[in-house]
C-alpha cells in the first residue's frame, strides 16, 4: 500500500486567462442548452420541452455591478482596463417555460449557470489559487433560487475550483447544483449523487467524450510519477477529473498501444497504467 | 548458426545475452543486424530508466524540502515514508540499469565489433593463385632491385674522398697560417712584459669590458691593428 500524500495547490490564475475560461463555460453551457429537447422537473415528475420556442435566456447582472464597485474600491488605476480583463461573475437563466391547457404560460424548470472567481485577489494581485468557498456559493444559489415552485438546476463553475465545504450544499428541496471547474486543461464537473437529476446532467457536462479521452491522455503524460509508483490507477483519474471509468480505460489503453513503456494493468482493480519496460 | 558464429569468433561459448539473436539469424549479417537493434532497444530502455530515475529524484528532493518546513509529526511522518518509498524505486532502477541494461549493451556492442570485423574481412575478396604468384615474383624482384641500389649507395659513400683545395686555395691558406705565426710571435714579448710584478697594470674601462663579443672578433680579424696593451704604454 502507497503511502498517498494530497498533492499542493493549483497554480494561479490572472485575470486574462480567468476571463477566458469563465466565457467559455458560458459558450459551452450554451452549446448544450441548443441541443437539451426536453428537460425534467422532480416537483412535478414532468419532463418539459426545453427547445428554443420554450425556452427564455436572462442574465443577471447583479454581481458583474459588484465586480464594478469592487475595482473602484480597490484598483489604483487603469480601472476600465482592470474591469475588461477580468471575469464578470456572470450568471445565466434559462427558463423552461411551459403553457398548460387552461392557464397562461409559466417557468417551471431554470437551468442556471454562474461564473465564480477572486474578484479581489484578482484586482489587487493580477493572479489567485484562492479557490471558491462555500459562503459565496450559496450566497449566488439564495440569489436564484427563489421561487418554490420551480425546480432549479445551478451549474456553477469556478476559474479557481472548490472549496471542500461546497460539496455540502449542492442539494436542496427544489434546487440541484453542479460544480465546474477547469482542472489542468480539463474541464470537470462534480455531480452530488441524487437520483433527480436524469438527464438534466448531461447540461453542466461540458465536455465531448473525444475531449475527455483526450484529457485523460494529457492527464496521465503529466503524472509520469505517479506511473512509476503504480498509482496511475482509473480511481485516481476519477478522482481528479471525475471522468466516467470507460472513458478513462479507453484513454489507458490508446496510451498503452502508442508508449511501449506503458502497459494497462487489468490484473488487479482498480485498473491502472504502469511503467514497463519491456 | 550457433557453431558458425563460435568458430568465426574464436570463442568456445557465446554469452546467454547473444546465443538467442544467433539462434534465430540465418548468417552473420543477420545476426549483425538482430543485435544492432537489440541494443538500440536496451539503450532506448536504458534512456528511459535514467528519465524516470529524473523524475524520482525531482519528487525525492521536492518532499526532503516539503519536509523540512513541516511542523506537524504525523505529516512529517508521511512523508518520510513516502521518501522511502521513493527510494526503494530509485534502488530497483539503478540496479535495473547497472545488472541488466548496462551489461547486456556491453556485450552487445563487444559482439558487433566483432561481428562487423568479421563481415568485412570476409567481404574482401582473396585473389586467385596464378595471380598471387606474380605478386609474389614481382615483390622477390622489388626486394632484389632494393638490394642492388642499397650496394651501390654503399660504395658511393665509401670511395667519396675530402675535397681537395686547388692553386688558388693552397696559397691562401699558406698566407692564413704565415699570419698565424706573426701574431704569436708578437703575442710572446707582451706575456713577458706583464708578467713583471712592479710594471702598474691598468684596467681597462668598464665599455670596453663589455663590448659585445662580435665587435670583439671583428676586431681580432683585423691583424694590421696592433695589440690594444701597446697602443696605451
Amino acid at each position: 500500500m502507497a503511502t498517498r500524500i494530497k498533492s499542493s495547490r493549483a497554480l494561479p490564475i490572472d485575470r486574462k486567462a480567468a476571463l477566458v475560461t469563465e466565457e467559455s463555460f458560458f459558450e459551452r453551457l450554451g452549446a448544450n442548452m441548443n441541443t437539451t429537447t426536453g428537460i425534467y422537473n422532480p416537483l412535478d415528475n414532468r419532463t418539459y420541452d426545453a427547445t428554443a420556442r420554450n425556452r427564455v435566456m436572462k442574465v443577471i447582472d447583479e454581481r458583474s455591478s459588484e465586480v464594478k464597485a469592487l475595482i473602484k474600491k480597490h484598483a489604483e488605476r487603469d480601472l476600465m482596463k482592470t474591469y475588461e480583463e477580468i471575469p464578470k461573475n456572470g450568471v445565466v437563466l434559462y427558463e423552461i417555460l411551459h403553457k398548460d391547457l387552461l392557464g397562461p404560460r409559466s417557468t417551471k424548470v431554470v437551468v442556471v449557470g454562474a461564473g465564480f472567481s477572486p474578484t479581489l485577489d484578482l484586482i489587487r494581485n493580477g493572479s489567485s489559487n484562492r479557490r471558491v468557498a462555500a459562503e459565496e456559493l450559496a450566497r449566488v444559489k439564495d440569489l436564484v433560487v427563489q421561487n418554490p415552485n420551480v425546480f432549479y438546476y445551478v451549474g456553477a463553475f469556478s476559474t479557481t475550483s472548490w472549496e471542500e465545504g461546497c460539496r455540502n450544499i449542492l442539494v436542496g428541496g427544489n434546487f440541484l447544483m453542479a460544480l465546474c471547474d477547469l482542472y489542468d486543461e480539463a474541464w470537470r464537473t462534480y455531480f452530488p449523487p441524487d437520483g433527480r437529476w436524469r438527464g438534466a446532467a448531461r447540461v453542466f457536462d461540458l465536455t465531448t467524450e473525444e475531449e475527455k479521452i483526450e484529457a485523460v491522455r494529457r492527464f496521465a503524460r503529466k503524472h509520469t510519477f505517479e506511473i512509476l509508483m503504480d498509482e496511475l490507477s482509473e480511481d485516481f483519474v476519477f478522482d481528479q477529473l471525475g471522468y466516467a471509468i470507460p472513458i478513462i480505460r479507453e484513454a489507458f489503453e490508446q496510451l498503452a498501444a502508442e508508449d511501449r513503456f506503458l502497459r494497462f494493468d487489468t490484473g488487479t482493480r482498480p485498473y491502472r497504467l504502469v511503467r514497463t519496460y519491456g | 548458426m550457433l557453431e558458425k558464429i563460435k568458430k568465426l569468433l574464436g570463442v568456445k561459448d557465446l554469452p546467454e545475452e547473444v546465443s538467442p539473436l544467433y539462434r534465430g539469424a540465418r548468417n552473420e549479417r543477420e545476426a549483425l543486424i538482430l543485435l544492432k537493434e537489440a541494443r538500440r532497444r536496451d539503450e532506448s530502455r536504458r534512456k528511459r530508466s535514467m528519465q524516470d530515475l529524473e523524475i524520482l529524484d525531482k519528487m525525492e528532493e521536492e518532499l526532503l524540502e516539503e519536509g523540512k518546513g513541516e511542523t506537524g509529526e504525523s505529516r512529517k511522518l508521511m512523508i518520510a515514508r513516502r521518501i522511502k518509498e521513493i527510494r526503494w524505486k530509485i534502488q530497483e532502477l539503478n540496479n535495473r540499469i547497472e545488472n541488466i541494461y548496462n551489461k547486456r549493451i556491453k556485450v552487445f556492442n563487444e559482439h558487433v565489433a566483432s561481428l562487423e570485423t568479421v563481415l568485412e574481412l570476409t567481404s574482401e575478396e582473396l585473389p586467385d593463385k596464378k595471380n598471387m604468384e606474380e605478386m609474389a615474383i614481382k615483390a622477390k624482384n622489388l626486394l632484389e632491385d632494393l638490394e642492388k641500389s642499397k650496394e651501390l649507395a654503399e660504395g658511393i659513400t665509401q670511395s667519396e674522398e675530402p675535397p681537395q683545395p686547388d692553386e688558388e686555395e693552397r696559397e691562401i691558406l699558406q698566407e692564413m697560417e704565415r699570419r698565424a705565426d706573426l701574431e704569436l710571435e708578437k703575442a710572446k714579448p707582451e706575456e713577458k712584459e706583464a708578467e713583471k710584478p712592479e710594471a702598474p697594470v691598468r684596467e681597462r674601462p668598464q665599455a670596453e669590458k663589455e663590448k659585445p663579443k662580435h665587435e670583439k672578433k671583428r676586431e681580432e680579424k683585423k691583424p694590421e691593428e696592433p695589440p690594444e696593451i701597446l697602443y696605451e704604454e
